[in-house]
């Protein structure tokens, strides 16, 4: 492996996991220790990670943009299958439109993949949502004010259907707690429940989210059967049952595949 | 000839584990009875115990309620039980007289103690039976080798009819011919199941609701529901036919187009003519109406085996041609390496990837190999499964797994989803989506006109072999497609 294919390697691994010791890294990347150090102190220098003994932790690359945001938001633990469902969903998205995104860390990680592009009206009660968006220019977002849900991260109109009489929305997307194929679609919050309901009416394509780890689990309150949004985002892992009941009720279906094998 | 019936009773075939268990199944001659069920539960292996060429375990094969002692493929015929296979069972280098005649003197009472028989006669036969399917033009002094999937097909067929079969099975013959093509061998078989029985395998439904009388369902290695033709309004059999058919919902992705990667400037080579379009990152292409010679030479020329007429194609960002992926239209027993093992046949489109220190690792090639059999679901086998044992459907996802071994900007996929259930198909598109979200442009070569419609951004339409439109599929349906074909 050539030294600059190791460095980009080892990026992203850090970017995944941002804290990784030395033997690890030099098993997934095949090389010596003595490589790895080299390459660590190199990165280093560039303020790209800190080194401590026998391992390095990465340093966050937004540290100009973290300062201002208050730091209980940036804690939203990284995860592989939200992310390339983020990218999927963000995919869909047309330009001048405008979509709703719901509260979940799901929805987060479309929000991030939108910022790369432009012309998109987002209505959203997310505040990590709002805090990735609130800064990019071309992007116009309306944020959905009410109570605040400290553990959700969300904030709850007092009257929905009042704040929500003269909307229409081209795309709404949801994330729920728990996909099943007796039980639907179900949820543990009944705030999030109502949102849902009451966006759903004022949306022309809803759009589910669930990455894999949320199939065959069941949550509180049922919302609707697995033919509730036309279309859902998800990853490559859910069963094969599932699949066929969406195929069954002529359900659009996006799958993410990581197609890249770790080296072996 | 009598009416007759071919019966089986709790036939059943375990390997590690029970394959196909307790199939109890008659079908009467006059009736084309066909067999329909997702990839790897058991319609080929069934067929197969049949006509001989696998072993049963147990279980018993009846005719008119006599037992029969079939052992291998020689005592299976000896009954009349006949097997037309999905591979392409022929001599390539020999001339299609021979292929058709090839073990059949005997039978054709040609053979005498003495001479061999005139070429006169042989030619004779042969035609009779190629009229039936109104190919007696057909050069019988060429190597079969330079025919097309029709022709080849009809020979194998041809073949088998001299022997006069009481039974003969068809598996799946629908995926690489075009519906008239389809209809022509679709039409004989009508007049012909008079004295036979016909089994046929397929997923192709459209045959199915008009060609056959008596369809059985097969899942998990049993027969699990069976429908006359009289059934097919009722409710239970839509019910099992939609769970089987390919009525996607096409997961197309809105493109963001990139630079440019490929282009083909008015190329021509000897069967094609002024194919211009170019191909961008991001994005998947479509490419429709070609035949199987046409097809092939378009592949050869983006090869480089072959030169073009006239015109160029031009890679950008380099001037070398780039890696491609490649998924050929032929049936993949002809892409796979049998008597190698499954993780060699994935890892041999990139071996470079699979070495350590300039030296093969036999490791790596099994891991990368357990990797994609986990990602395509491939269920019915593990790495240690021989390949020659492989279900048609499994085979053509080590096929899929190979072309993404390589991992490289261009795919070009010509008929993918041939032999993929509904769940791999859905599954394949979304690994098309993910080829594309990585940067990589895909050209696909089908015979699916929704498929085309429901995946491409853009559809590129020829005729002849000479490009007749190139249109953005947002304003291009399935029937103005269908119709620009005609």
């Amino acid at each position: 492996m050539f030294k600059v294919e190791r460095i980009r390697r080892i990026k992203e691994i850090l970017r995944d996991c941002h804290q990784i010791e030395v033997s690890v890294l030099s098993n997934l990347l095949n090389v010596s220790d003595a490589t790895i150090r080299n390459d660590l102190e190199e990165l280093e220098q560039d303020g790209f990670l800190t080194r401590f003994h026998g391992g390095a932790t990465f340093n966050s690359p937004d540290t100009s943009l973290s300062d201002n945001s208050q730091p209980t938001m940036s804690t939203v633990e990284y995860h592989k299958d939200k992310e390339e469902i983020g990218i999927i969903a963000s995919r869909l998205v047309q330009e001048r439109e405008w979509i709703f995104l719901g509260p979940g860390t799901t929805t987060y990680y479309i929000a991030k993949a939108l910022r790369e592009r432009g012309q998109i009206n987002v209505l959203t009660n997310n505040f990590l949502v709002a805090n990735i968006l609130y800064d990019v220019p071309t992007i116009r977002l309306v944020f959905l004010g009410g109570q605040v849900d400290h553990l959700g991260n969300y904030a709850v109109p007092d009257d929905l259907d009042k704040e929500l009489q003269n909307i229409y929305l081209d795309k709404a997307f949801f994330s729920v707690d728990g996909v099943d194929l007796n039980a639907g679609y179900t949820l543990s919050d009944k705030t999030v429940f109502d949102i849902i309901h009451s966006v759903m009416k004022r949306s022309r394509e809803p759009i589910m989210v669930a990455d894999c780890s949320k199939f065959e689990q069941t949550a509180f309150m049922t919302i609707g059967n697995l033919s509730l949004t036309p279309t859902i985002i998800t990853n490559a892992g859910i069963p094969d049952e599932y699949k066929r009941y969406y195929l069954d009720h002529d359900i659009r279906v996006y799958s993410s595949f990581d197609l890249k094998p770790a080296a072996f | 000839m009598k009416f007759f019936s071919i019966e089986t009773k709790n036939l059943t075939k375990i390997m590690e584990r029970p394959l196909i268990s307790d199939i109890s199944f008659t079908a009467h001659s006059g009736e084309i009875h066909a067999i329909i069920g997702n990839n790897g539960e058991g319609k080929t292996l069934f067929a197969k115990l049949l006509a001989g060429v696998r072993p049963k375990t147990s279980g018993s094969i009846l005719i008119n309620h006599e037992p029969l002692d079939i052992t291998d493929v020689v005592s299976a015929q000896k009954y009349g039980i006949y097997m037309l296979q999905q591979e392409e069972v022929l001599f390539p280098k020999r001339t299609v007289r021979d292929n058709i005649i090839a073990g059949n003197e005997k039978k054709l009472g040609l053979k005498n103690r003495f001479f061999s028989p005139s070429k006169k006669r042989l030619n004779q036969v042969c035609l009779d039976y190629l009229k039936l399917f109104h190919m007696e033009n057909l050069d019988l002094d060429a190597p079969i080798s330079s025919f097309s999937v029709m022709e080849k097909l009809v020979v194998q067929l041809c073949r088998i009819l001299i022997c006069d079969p009481k039974v003969l099975i068809l598996d799946e013959p629908s995926t690489a011919l075009t519906t008239a093509e389809l209809r022509t061998v679709f039409d004989f078989m009508t007049d012909f199941k008079q004295n036979t029985a016909i089994i046929l395998i397929t997923h192709n439904y459209s045959l199915l609701m008009r060609y056959c009388d008596r369809v059985s369902v097969i899942d998990d290695g049993t027969i699990t529901a069976s429908f006359t033709r009289d059934d097919f309004t009722l409710p239970e059999f839509n019910e099992c036919i939609t769970h089987l058919k390919m009525n996607v919902k096409y997961p197309k992705l809105p493109i963001i187009p990139g630079n440019e990667l490929i282009r083909f400037d008015h190329l021509s080579t000897d069967l094609l003519e002024d194919i211009h379009f170019s191909m961008r990152r991001g994005e998947i292409i479509g490419l429709a109406g070609l035949k199987t010679g046409q097809k092939h030479s378009f592949l050869s020329t983006l090869s480089e085996e072959l030169m073009p007429k006239d015109g160029q194609i031009i890679y950008s960002d380099t001037l070398r041609r780039p890696f491609f992926s490649l998924i050929s239209g032929d049936e993949a027993n002809q892409a796979l390496f049998m008597a190698h093992s499954i993780p060699f046949n994935i890892a041999v489109s990139n071996f470079q990837k699979v070495t350590k220190y300039g030296l093969f690792s036999k490791r790596m090639m099994k891991g990368y190999g357990i990797y994609y059999l986990n990602k395509l679901k491939i269920k019915d086998s593990d790495i240690h499964t021989r390949t020659c044992h492989l279900s048609t459907g499994t085979k053509q996802k080590i096929v899929i797994a190979r072309s993404l071994f390589t991992q490289s900007n261009i795919y070009i996929y010509d008929e993918p989803t041939k032999n993929l259930d509904s769940t791999s198909r859905l599954d394949l598109y979304n690994i098309l989506n993910a080829l594309t979200l990585d940067g990589a442009s895909i050209l696909l070569i089908s015979s699916n006109n929704a498929e085309l419609v429901g995946m491409c951004s853009r559809v590129i339409l020829t005729k002849d072999g000479k490009q007749i439109g190139n249109y953005s599929t947002q304003y291009l349906s399935e029937e103005a497609l269908s119709k620009e074909l005609e």
